[in-house]
């Protein structure tokens, strides 16, 4: 069994759940029978951080399963499931929510919105958009947006709607792969090939078309045409999230982004490869090294996700149950709270969700947001954890913060605090992305010890 | 409703699809035997153009086609005997002849011969006996892939025109047609003369839509202007007929006039609007699907020519047009988009492009390379008055070649001419103090020979004095 396999499994058996990106990578790697320092080495982070985050997911999943999961049982845990495909009977009859509880206990508010769930709100014409594209053979939607903004929760939507249109689904997040998978073509496009049968229940048998003699290129073309779309009479949507990890391989990314395109392009004369509908989810600009020769990554419909309105930030308060953001004088309320937090979804959310909790009140909400032990303590630690082992990045992020006016930064580091929702670039004018973070970093990130950037 | 497409190759049936002059060209020269090329730049509609003349060819049963897009074959790692075989393993499974015959385990049997060599005998041996009575048509997209390569592809091209020059002596050959796409000169691609497949081959020009040409575009007007023919006539006044500008600024009309229809007498000005609120105010931020941005690139990637494309562009912007040449320069200039040539002249593609990269762009873009920047910065920095900023020899001299040709800004003059002044001033001021010190070593000279004359004298009087006074002593 397949990491991916094993996630979807357990997408499946608790609907409720939702995983992190990082616990994501850290359940993939751990499955794959990594380490934890080679967890730790393969995505940036430091050792003790990404042991915490184990321990953590452990736990929680232990508590949802109801059973003791580990890092040493994890794989006979879900194969025991996978092989009954079900839960324990005392699981599936989940209790219903009380009434009096604002919240079920399961929505947790971290991770994309779960299907089921109440709170997810539209941002027309966004969604009906894309899922029309959806239905268009040979189509590619492009959701581009900074982390927080609900990508995910989108792509999953989408993914839905094409399940609920028969059609076949393959999701593939790029932060599950391993620094490792990235090092070469070869490699990458093996994992891409293999996760697609995984997905599909079809037989990955890669040497039947891969031949080193033809190159890697031409070996997975006639692996998906003669081992996937050849397997598989219906439409297909192939969802690749997070492709900008692959940014920081421009190599690989300027190979392999044309050759997606290529594939994208052979829909208008290929009966085949029309059948595939591909979504993909990236938190910042395609950002590759020129290639002259090639043509540029820009085809189909691409989507900014935006910020929520106050409308919509006002309607999410209200499926909250939150009295005092009703109305006129709620939307002031509101407008104080999101001055700190921005009108990201993902931060929103969890606002509104600490809220909703009932006890504590606004200000004191808005005065601990910014703390080690506020809601979005852990949020914040995973920030500062993946800015830990890189100086030159806490020392921009202190000068964008402490600058009144937008600065420019050296283009690869701003591409970098932009991935990790940092910062907010415009015309390469970095400028912080929200009070929350500068709050929070100016008070946490180490003070530089040599003397100031630029 | 007609939909607009922005980016991407058309499907063969797109009701959006304009025939051009180059779509009967391209089709009647291919179905004669020709070997064509079509080589132009980004965005002009050229792999549409391959999809619809190859499903022409075969609807109308004029032989078997297979299209490859060699970025799919390339990649930077890939070693010759990969390329050439990839190639010959995706023409084999596009013509559909995959299941006859094991291609990698023939390529091997072939052992150590070179692997144009091998593509040749497969094509000879394998692929036009496998398919005995039909044409085949090859058409090759993104040709410019293969200058990503590690190593030099010249053999391919040569066997392309091989193959070409073989249809006098084996009729077999006759049965296979070529047709290249991409953005490049034949230059570019091939240095040597005897290996070039495009000085003997029909090269299809790909001009922007004509005015009538376009006129299907209107369909997805009607309703939403009282005149849909003159609101296109308005686009193709900003656009030229440049196809993606077209279908982009056909595609932004449509949804801005959901809420109001365009009255007669209205379009110019609408249409204006739009292209100013849409494509030309902020471009780069507004410009998605890219296609600006790529032009930019273009012109700006490589620091040493980039002085050399956007001087002329600059020209172009001045004069209106010039003489086509057909300087490397301008072969690059029209590869990126930027100008045309026609009727022997070459000009700014489309309006669109000479607002947005203007005489301003040009500048700005013109300040950022400037070799002296960093001084002239010190120099503005101290209200002009630090003249230790000023460029002298050498620097000097260096400024003004790269200068040369360029029309530069007012404060580049006026800092270069500063420089002039002050290193002639310096030279002079130079010459004036070699000369006052000449003059002081002359002076210096004549004083000293006054000492020692005055000397000799006082000596010779001295010496005068005491002989009368010795004679005096003595008488």
């Amino acid at each position: 069994m397949h990491a991916d396999e094993a996630l979807a499994l357990l997408d499946q058996l608790l609907p409720g759940y939702t995983f992190s990106n990082l616990q994501e990578t850290v359940f993939s790697q751990v499955w794959e029978g990594k380490t934890y320092a080679e967890i730790a080495e393969s995505c940036g982070y430091d050792h003790s951080y990404i042991r915490d985050v184990g321990f953590r997911l452990w736990q929680s999943l232990s508590e949802s399963l109801n059973q003791k999961v580990s890092k040493s049982n994890i794989r006979a845990v879900v194969e025991r499931y996978a092989r009954h495909q079900s839960l324990p009977a005392a699981m599936v009859s989940a209790p219903e929510p009380a009434a009096a509880s604002v919240l079920p206990d399961w929505e947790l508010p971290n991770g994309p919105v779960p299907l089921t769930s109440q709170l997810y709100i539209e941002r027309p014409p966004i969604e009906t958009q894309t899922m029309a594209a959806l239905l268009r053979p040979g189509s590619l939607i492009r959701l581009k947006a900074p982390r927080q903004m609900g990508k995910t929760s989108l792509l999953r939507r989408l993914v839905a709607h094409g399940q609920g249109h028969q059609m076949r689904c393959v999701t593939l997040s790029l932060h599950r792969a391993d620094r490792q998978t990235f090092a070469d073509l070869d490699r990458f496009l093996r994992w891409f090939c293999a996760n697609i049968s995984y997905q599909l229940g079809l037989e990955a048998d890669l040497n039947r078309c891969w031949n080193r003699d033809i190159g890697s290129k031409v070996s997975c073309t006639a692996y998906l045409e003669d081992a996937v779309l050849a397997q598989v009479d219906t439409p297909l949507v192939i969802a690749l999230d997070e492709v900008n990890e692959l940014f920081q391989y421009p190599e690989l990314a300027s190979e392999f982004l044309p050759l997606l395109r290529s594939w994208y392009e052979e829909a208008r004369e290929s009966e085949p490869w029309s059948r595939i509908r591909w979504i993909l989810a990236h938190a910042t600009e395609v950002y590759a090294p020129l290639q002259l020769h090639q043509s540029p990554f820009n085809v189909g419909l691409a989507i900014r996700l935006p910020s929520f309105t106050l409308e919509q930030v006002q309607e999410l308060a209200h499926r909250h149950r939150l009295p005092w953001a009703e109305g006129h004088d709620g939307a002031e309320n509101l407008l104080s709270l999101l001055r700190v937090v921005s009108s990201r979804p993902g931060l929103v959310r969890l606002a509104l969700y600490a809220l909703a909790q009932g006890n504590t009140s606004l200000e004191q909400f808005l005065e601990e947001a910014p703390t080690q032990s506020g809601i979005y303590g852990d949020h914040l630690r995973e920030l500062l954890a993946a800015l830990y082992p890189h100086p030159d990045l806490q020392l921009a992020l202190r000068w964008v913060f402490e600058a009144a006016e937008p600065v420019a930064l050296e283009p690869i580091t701003a591409y970098r605090l932009e991935n990790l929702g940092l910062i907010d670039l415009y015309k390469n004018l970095a400028t912080p992305s929200c009070e929350l973070y500068r709050q929070y970093f100016l008070a946490f990130l180490p003070l530089p010890s040599s003397a100031a950037y630029g | 409703m007609v939909e607009y497409r922005v980016g991407g190759s058309l499907a063969a049936n797109d009701p959006t699809y304009i025939e051009r002059e180059a779509d009967r060209t391209l089709y009647r020269a291919l179905s004669q035997g020709e070997l064509c090329y079509v080589l132009t730049s980004r965005q002009m509609g050229k792999s549409s153009l391959r999809l619809r003349t190859r499903q022409r060819l075969e609807t109308e049963g004029m032989g078997r086609c297979a299209a490859i897009d060699l970025t799919r074959i390339g990649s930077q790692h890939i070693t010759p005997e990969q390329w050439y075989l990839g190639l010959a393993f995706e023409l084999w499974r596009r013509f559909g002849l995959a299941q006859t015959v094991n291609l990698p385990v023939w390529w091997q049997q072939l052992g150590p011969l070179p692997p144009v060599q091998k593509l040749s005998y497969w094509m000879e041996s394998v692929l036009l006996v496998a398919e005995p009575d039909q044409p085949l048509f090859i058409f090759l997209d993104e040709i410019d892939g293969v200058k990503g390569l590690s190593f030099a592809v010249e053999d391919f091209f040569g066997l392309v025109r091989f193959c070409y020059n073989q249809r006098a002596e084996n009729p077999a050959y006759r049965r296979l047609n070529w047709a290249l796409f991409g953005v490049a000169t034949p230059r570019n691609l091939v240095a040597d003369l005897q290996q070039t497949p495009f000085n003997i081959g029909k090269a299809i020009a790909l001009a922007g839509f004509s005015l009538s040409e376009a006129a299907p575009l209107a369909a997805g007007l009607l309703g939403l202007a009282d005149r849909p023919d003159r609101v296109l006539a308005a686009v193709l006044h900003w656009t030229r007929g440049q196809p993606f500008l077209t279908q982009k600024l056909c595609g932004l009309i449509q949804t801005a006039a959901q809420n109001q229809a365009i009255a007669a007498g209205s379009e110019a000005r609408a249409v204006e609007r739009l292209v100013r609120s849409r494509l030309i105010h902020h471009w780069e931020t507004q410009d998605d699907p890219e296609h600006l941005r790529t032009i930019r690139d273009r012109l700006l990637v490589d620091r040493l020519r980039s002085g050399r494309l956007l001087s002329l562009h600059q020209q172009l912007l001045m004069q209106g047009s010039l003489a086509a040449d057909g300087s490397p320069e301008q072969a690059e200039l029209k590869l990126s988009g930027l100008a045309i040539e026609r009727d022997g002249d070459l000009r700014v593609a489309n309006p669109i492009y000479a607002e947005i990269f203007n005489h301003d762009w040009v500048n700005r873009c013109l300040a950022q390379q400037r070799p002296y920047a960093v001084m002239l910065q010190a120099w503005v920095a101290s209200n002009f008055q630090d003249d230790s900023r000023l460029l002298m020899g050498q620097a000097l001299q260096d400024a003004l070649h790269w200068a040369a040709h360029k029309s530069l800004s007012d404060l580049d003059y006026r800092y270069l001419s500063a420089s002039q002044k002050w290193d002639a001033n310096q030279v002079r001021l130079e010459l004036e103090a070699k000369d006052r010190a000449n003059q002081m070593l002359a002076e210096a000279q004549r004083r000293a020979n006054q000492i020692i004359w005055f000397s000799y004298l006082s000596l010779g009087s001295c010496l005068a004095i005491s002989l009368v006074a010795l004679l005096v002593g003595l008488l």
